[in-house]
């Protein structure tokens, strides 16, 4: 018997772990702060969370909205997600079972980045994210897009450091 | 009275009485919190309302964290149920002064919190939490047997979710109060940051010289 409620929890628990294609990075410890970035983004809605993201990697100095000075660094973003729910009557079953019954939920994130210099494109990054999970009653589907933005600035703060397009910014 | 058995008695006393008590007003996540033989580093500064009566807020939080971690250390003030120690009380206002014990490092001043709830019979209660949206940084290079003094950060509202700090040196009054909380604090260096980046959420007299927080080591 305590066998059988061990092995249903660990099904739930590792059924529920939210599941990324595109893996985790490592920001490497001890270095110079990057130049400044003025970030734009094609996603006024999602605008500030993703610049948030880009500041919490620790890589650039300041993480800035708009333009800039024509000199400065800056970086377009265009960002694109697409939600995968399950079929409407299977929501409803789950919603009649009070959300016992999991439900497949998947998240794919198209996020590209194009870093420029005095009007002239330095170098374009791509990343592709599909974040999977099982939804029920005790574990929602929230935070996935937040955890795969999370992923998604660090893999691009770690391309742009090991690049060395941008320069570093040192200290006075 | 005769109801009430000793033992029953003697937990609603203690129940109630550590409703009542105070928490601290330094708050460091465990990966950040130097070991009983590591290398510390302070930050010290002190928190709270301007006034009293104009803050709606009785919950306010300086945040930080370890650059490029999710792991942080806040500065909190509590001005109703478990307080933090009211250390400063002026003529319309109250601050805690914060001792944060960090392992050395890099770090970042990266936002704040006003948290506050009300109640009104048709809603219910309702929680209000107003951060920035779009997050500053300050970096703080911490080195390992120093005390850093930030400042003074007093709150001003405008209703609920207009907020902001102001800054001011105040290292002669809190350095004091820090050393009577934390023994053995080395002497109080003052932390020069550059708020105009946290401009409007921080308000503070422009640095002589504009000079940042130098960063002139290379991390261990």
């Amino acid at each position: 018997m305590n066998r059988f409620i061990t092995f249903s929890a660990l099904a739930l628990l590792t059924g529920c772990a939210t599941t990324h294609t595109l893996p985790e990075r490592a920001l490497p410890d001890g270095k110079e702060y990057l130049k400044p970035i003025h970030v734009m983004i094609d996603d006024p809605l999602n605008a500030a969370q993703i610049r948030n993201q880009l500041r919490e990697t620790g890589v650039f100095r300041s993480v800035e909205s708009g333009r800039g000075n024509a000199d400065d660094y800056s970086v377009w973003v265009r960002y694109n997600v697409q939600r995968d729910m399950p079929p409407f009557p299977v929501v409803l079953l789950s919603a009649a079972t009070l959300f016992l019954l999991p439900l497949s939920v998947s998240i794919d994130t198209t996020t590209e980045f194009s870093l420029q210099h005095n009007g002239k494109q330095l170098k374009q990054y791509s990343y592709r994210n599909v974040t999977h999970k099982y939804s029920w009653l005790l574990d929602g589907p929230g935070g996935m897009e937040l955890q795969s933005g999370h992923r998604v600035a660090r893999a691009f703060a770690e391309d742009v450091q090991r690049d060395g397009l941008l320069p570093e910014e040192h200290a006075q | 009275m005769s109801h009430f058995s000793r033992p029953l008695a003697l937990f609603l006393i203690t129940a109630a009485l550590a409703g009542c008590g105070t928490q601290s007003a330094s708050l460091v996540s465990q990966p950040l919190q130097p070991g009983p033989q590591d290398p510390v580093a302070y930050v010290v500064g002190s928190i709270g309302p301007q006034s009293l009566s104009a803050s709606p807020a009785p919950n306010q939080r300086l945040l930080f964290r370890k650059r490029g971690s999710e792991f942080g250390a806040a500065a909190i003030w509590v001005g109703v149920g478990r307080q933090t120690p009211q250390d400063v009380k002026d003529a319309a206002g109250a601050a805690s002064v914060f001792v944060l014990a960090l392992k050395p490092g890099d770090y970042e001043f990266y936002d704040f919190q006003f948290f506050s709830s009300s109640y009104s019979p048709p809603l219910g209660t309702t929680y209000t939490s107003v951060q920035a949206r779009e997050k500053f940084n300050l970096p703080l290079r911490l080195k390992a047997g120093n005390a850093y003094y930030l400042g003074e950060f007093r709150s001003l509202c405008l209703g609920a979710s207009l907020c902001a700090f102001r800054w001011r040196d105040q290292q002669a009054r809190d350095e004091p109060l820090a050393r009577h909380s934390v023994a053995g604090l080395p002497a109080l260096e003052l932390l020069p940051l550059d708020y105009r980046s946290a401009d409007p959420y921080i308000i503070a007299p422009l640095p002589s010289g504009a000079g940042q927080n130098i960063l002139h080591e290379t991390r261990p």
